[in-house]
C-alpha cells in the first residue's frame, strides 16, 4: 500500500506529461476491469506499449482496477445480460456471434460484454477528467505535497531512491 | 513532443513472443491436467493421461495411455487406452468449438490392473451398488422343500376358506329364512280368504230386495274382487320372489361344494412341491445375475448420460434462468466467468463435436474394431445422433463380434437409444449363472451364440436376450445338508447338454421386471416330476381325507338349511289356492246374477 502511494507521488509530481498519465490510467482501467485473457487487452497492450503513454500508471491503474473489477462482477454481468438479451441489439450480437474474431473475444459473455461496455463509456470522460485533475493538483497541492512532512519522509526511504533510479524509462517517456 | 514509441512495438512483440512460449511449453501439461480434471468429475474415480502432444499445423492432439479407473473396482482400470490421435478443425478452434475431424482410438484394453488405487474418496458409487443390490435382491430365492408334511399339522395351523365360506352362507340362510317368515305374516292368509268367502255369501244373499239391491250387490261383489284379486297378486309376487331365492341359493350352496377342492389345491401348492410350482424356476436362477448385469449397464448408461443430455439440462437450465431473471439474485459471479449467451448461427455447429471415430480394442479374445460416429452433447445442433458399430471375427474363441448402437437425443425430450449385440460362437468357461445359495449354477463350459437387443425410449427400457448355449457342462456346488430337490435338481443339471435362454426386460430404468424362459424349466420339471407325483398323489389323498372330513358335516348342514324355504313356499302355496277358491265363488255367483240381467252388461 505504501509503495502504491509512493508510485502515484512519483508518477504525478514527475514531468510527464498529464495526458501520459491519465491515458495510461484509462488503458488500466479497461485492461483491469474486463477479463485480463481477453482479445481486445492485447490490442489495449499494443496500444500502452506503443503509444507513449506513462507505463507507471498504467501499471499502477492495472492493479488497482483489477481490485476493483472484482466487487465490479456483478454489476458487469447485470450491464451484460442486459445488452446481450436486448432485443434492439440482436442483430448485431447475431452478426459479431457468426464471426470468428468476434467469438475468439467472447463477447458474449456477459462479463465481458459488459465491463468492456462500462470501461469503453467511462474512457473518454475519465481521460478529460484525470487531465483536469493532474493539472490542478500540479498547479494547486504540488508544493504543499512536497512540503510535507510525509513526502519528506518518503524521499528518504531507500525505496524512494531505488524507484526513482530505475523508474527513468516509463516516466521519461 | 512524439506519441508513438516504436521500442513499445518491439516490447510488444517480444512479451507476445515470451506468452506464446510459455503457452506452447505447457500448453501440453494444461491440455493433460484439464482432461484428467474433467474426467475424473465425470467418471467419479481417477482418469490418469500419461502424456498430451499438442500440434499446431495441422492442429491436432495426441494422447498417450488414457486409464479410466473402474469406480467399483478401485485396482483397475475400466478402459486404458493406447493413444488416441484427434485431428481438429483449427478455424472452428477459434471460434471456441472443438470440432475433431478424425480420431483414431488404438489400443483399448478393458478391466486392466493399476498399480495405484483410482478411487477418490466419493462414496457416490458405494452408495449406488447398495442401491444396485437392493434391486436385485427382489429377484433372490429359496427352494421349497421337497420333504412330505404332516396334514393334521398343517390344517391346524391353516383356516380352510371353504368352512369360512360355509358358515358364512348358513348364517345369510337364516337371516334371510326370518326375512321370509316376517314377510309372510305381513301377506293376506287363510283367514283373509275366508273373510272374502263369508262376505260374497252375505252380499249374494242380500241382492234379492228389488232392482237397487241387486245393482248395489253387484258393485259390493266388484269391490270384494278387486281386492282379492290384489292380495292375490301380492302372494303370487312373494312366491316368486321365494323361488329365485331358492333357486341362488342352491347355486351359491353348488359353488361353495367346489371350495374344499380349491383349500386342497391351495394348501398342495403351499406345502408340497409340484411339477407348476418348478415352472419359471430358470427365471429365479438367471434373473437375480441378470439384474446384476442390467445394472452394471445401467452404472455407466448413468455416466454418459449427462454428456448425452447437455441439451435437456440446458433447457431446464434455462427454465430456471427465466425465472431467475427477474426473481433470483445473482451473488456474485466469480471474476471472468458469468453466463455465455448464445444467438443464432448461421451455419451451427456444436461445441464439441468428434465426426468420426476410429477405435481398435485389444479385448482378451482378440481385437475388436470399430467406428463411431456423431459424438457430441449437442445432438440437437447437430441434427444427427450418435451411432457406433464393432466387430470383430476369426478371434480366440469367439467366432464373431457384432455391436451396432445409436444414441439418438436429438430431441432432448425423448431420447431413443438402442443397441444391438450379437456374439457368436463364444466358448465360454466357468461363467456364474446363479450365486443363488440355494441352487448356485456354474457353466463350466459351453459354446454360445447371443443376441442382446436393448432399446429405451426415455426412461422405458425394452430389451430382448436370445442365448442359446451348445456342449454345455453346468455344475452346481451345493451346500451339505440341502434339501432333496436340490440334490435331484443338481443331478439333471449335470446332463444338460444344450441350453436355450430367452429373457425379456421391460419397465423403467429405475424400475423393470425380468422375464426369463429356458428350456432348463422343462428339464427340471422333469427330473423332479416323476419323484414328486408319486408323494404328491399320497399327500393330495389324505389332505383331501381330513380336509372333506372338516367341510362335509357343516356343508349338510347347509344344505338341510335349505329345506326351511319348502315350508314357506308351501304355505304360499295354500295361500294362493284359497284365494283362488274365494275368487271362483264370486265368478259363479256373478254368472247367476247374469242370468237375471240377460241382455244387460255387467261389469263381470
Amino acid at each position: 500500500m505504501l509503495r502504491a502511494v509512493a508510485k502515484l507521488l512519483r508518477v504525478l509530481n514527475s514531468d510527464a506529461d498529464p495526458g501520459q498519465i491519465s491515458l495510461g490510467i484509462c488503458f488500466a482501467m479497461v485492461a483491469g476491469l474486463t477479463p485480463f485473457l481477453s482479445l481486445h487487452n492485447l490490442i489495449v497492450l499494443l496500444l500502452v506499449l506503443t503509444l507513449r503513454v506513462n507505463l507507471s500508471a498504467f501499471l499502477l491503474g492495472l492493479a488497482l482496477f483489477s481490485g476493483i473489477a472484482y466487487i465490479l462482477d456483478p454489476v458487469f454481468h447485470t450491464i451484460g445480460l442486459t445488452l446481450l438479451t436486448s432485443s434492439l441489439f440482436k442483430g448485431v450480437w447475431t452478426l459479431l456471434y457468426n464471426s470468428t474474431i468476434w467469438r475468439l473475444e467472447g463477447f458474449n459473455n456477459t462479463i465481458v460484454a459488459g465491463s468492456l461496455a462500462f470501461s469503453i463509456i467511462l474512457f473518454i470522460p475519465l481521460l478529460l477528467i484525470l487531465n483536469l485533475v493532474i493539472r490542478r493538483y500540479r498547479e494547486h497541492l504540488l508544493k504543499w505535497v512536497e512540503k510535507t512532512r510525509v513526502m519528506k519522509f518518503f524521499k528518504a526511504t531507500k525505496l524512494y531512491r531505488t524507484y526513482q533510479s530505475v523508474s527513468g524509462w516509463g516516466s521519461a517517456a | 513532443m512524439k506519441w508513438i514509441r516504436w521500442k513499445g512495438l518491439i516490447a510488444f512483440i517480444v512479451i507476445i513472443g515470451i506468452f506464446a512460449g510459455i503457452w506452447f511449453a505447457f500448453a501440453d501439461i494444461f491440455v493433460e491436467r484439464m482432461i484428467e480434471k474433467n474426467g475424473t468429475r465425470m467418471n467419479g474415480a481417477k482418469v490418469e493421461l500419461d502424456g498430451a502432444d499438442i500440434s499446431l499445423f495441422p492442429a491436432g492432439l495426441t494422447l498417450t495411455r488414457l486409464q479410466v479407473a473402474n469406480p467399483d473396482e478401485p485396482m483397475k482400470n475400466a478402459l486404458e487406452i493406447k493413444s488416441i490421435n484427434l485431428k481438429l478443425d483449427s478455424l472452428n478452434l477459434l471460434r471456441r468449438k472443438v470440432i475433431v475431424e478424425d480420431m483414431t482410438v488404438d489400443g483399448i484394453e478393458l478391466g486392466t490392473p493399476r498399480k495405484s488405487s483410482g478411487a477418490i474418496g466419493r462414496r457416490h458409487s458405494a452408495v449406488k451398488e447398495a442401491v444396485r443390490r437392493t434391486v436385485c435382491r427382489d429377484f433372490e430365492f429359496s427352494l421349497p422343500s421337497f420333504d412330505v408334511p404332516d396334514v393334521k399339522d398343517i390344517l391346524s395351523k391353516e383356516k380352510l376358506e371353504s368352512l369360512e365360506a360355509v358358515k358364512s352362507l348358513k348364517s345369510e340362510i337364516n337371516k334371510e329364512k326370518d326375512r321370509w317368515k316376517k314377510q309372510l305374516e305381513s301377506l293376506p292368509n287363510k283367514e283373509k280368504f275366508e273373510e272374502y268367502r263369508k262376505k260374497i255369501e252375505k252380499l249374494t244373499a242380500s241382492s234379492k230386495g228389488g232392482l237397487s239391491g241387486i245393482l248395489g250387490s253387484v258393485n259390493e261383489l266388484k269391490k270384494v274382487q278387486e281386492d282379492l284379486k290384489r292380495d292375490l297378486e301380492s302372494i303370487k309376487t312373494a312366491r316368486k320372489g321365494l323361488k329365485e331365492e331358492i333357486k341362488s341359493l342352491k347355486s351359491r350352496i353348488d359353488k361353495i361344494s367346489k371350495e374344499p377342492l380349491k383349500d386342497i389345491q391351495r394348501l398342495k401348492e403351499k406345502y408340497f412341491i409340484s411339477p407348476k410350482g418348478l415352472e419359471g424356476l430358470s427365471e429365479k436362477l438367471l434373473s437375480t445375475r441378470l439384474c446384476a448385469w442390467v445394472e452394471k449397464a445401467r452404472a455407466w448408461y448413468d455416466r454418459i448420460k449427462p454428456v448425452l443430455e447437455r441439451a435437456r439440462q440446458a433447457k431446464e437450465g434455462g427454465k430456471g434462468n427465466t425465472k431467475g431473471k427477474g426473481e433470483t439474485e445473482v451473488i456474485k459471479p466469480l471474476r471472468a466467468k458469468g453466463f455465455d449467451v448464445r444467438f443464432k448461427e448461421y451455419a451451427p455447429m456444436p461445441d464439441f463435436l468428434i465426426k468420426t471415430a476410429d477405435a481398435s480394442a485389444n479385448l482378451a479374445f482378440g481385437d475388436i474394431n470399430g467406428r463411431l460416429n456423431n459424438i457430441t452433447p449437442d445432438q440437437d445442433v447437430l441434427g444427427a445422433p450418435l451411432t457406433f458399430k464393432f466387430s470383430g471375427a476369426s478371434l480366440k474363441g469367439v467366432d464373431s463380434v457384432d455391436i451396432t448402437g445409436e444414441l439418438n437425443h436429438i430431441d432432448a425430450a425423448s431420447p431413443k437409444d438402442t443397441v444391438s449385440v450379437r456374439i457368436g460362437g463364444y466358448r465360454l468357461n466357468n461363467i456364474t449363472l446363479s450365486e443363488n445359495k440355494a441352487l448356485p449354477l456354474v457353466l463350466k463350459d459351453g459354446i454360445a451364440n447371443l443376441n442382446i437387443k436393448v432399446s429405451l425410449k426415455g426412461d422405458s427400457i425394452d430389451s430382448k436376450i436370445l442365448a442359446g448355449f451348445k456342449s454345455v457342462k453346468l455344475s452346481s456346488a451345493i451346500e451339505k445338508g440341502s434339501n432333496q430337490l436340490a440334490n435331484i435338481l443338481v443331478s439333471s443339471l449335470s446332463s444338460v447338454r444344450e441350453l436355450k435362454i430367452r429373457a425379456n426386460i421391460s419397465g423403467t430404468i429405475e424400475k423393470y421386471e425380468i422375464k426369463v424362459s429356458s428350456n432348463l424349466d422343462k428339464v427340471l420339471k422333469d427330473a423332479i416330476g416323476k419323484q414328486v407325483k408319486e408323494q404328491a398323489a399320497g399327500f393330495e389323498k389324505r389332505l383331501k381325507a381330513q380336509v372333506m372330513a372338516k367341510v362335509n358335516g357343516p356343508m349338510g348342514e347347509l344344505k338341510g338349511n335349505l329345506g326351511g324355504f319348502d315350508a314357506i313356499g308351501g304355505e304360499l302355496s295354500g295361500r294362493l289356492n284359497s284365494g283362488s277358491g274365494a275368487l271362483n265363488d264370486i265368478l259363479k255367483k256373478g254368472s247367476k246374477k247374469k242370468g237375471v240381467f240377460n241382455g244387460i252388461k255387467l261389469p263381470f
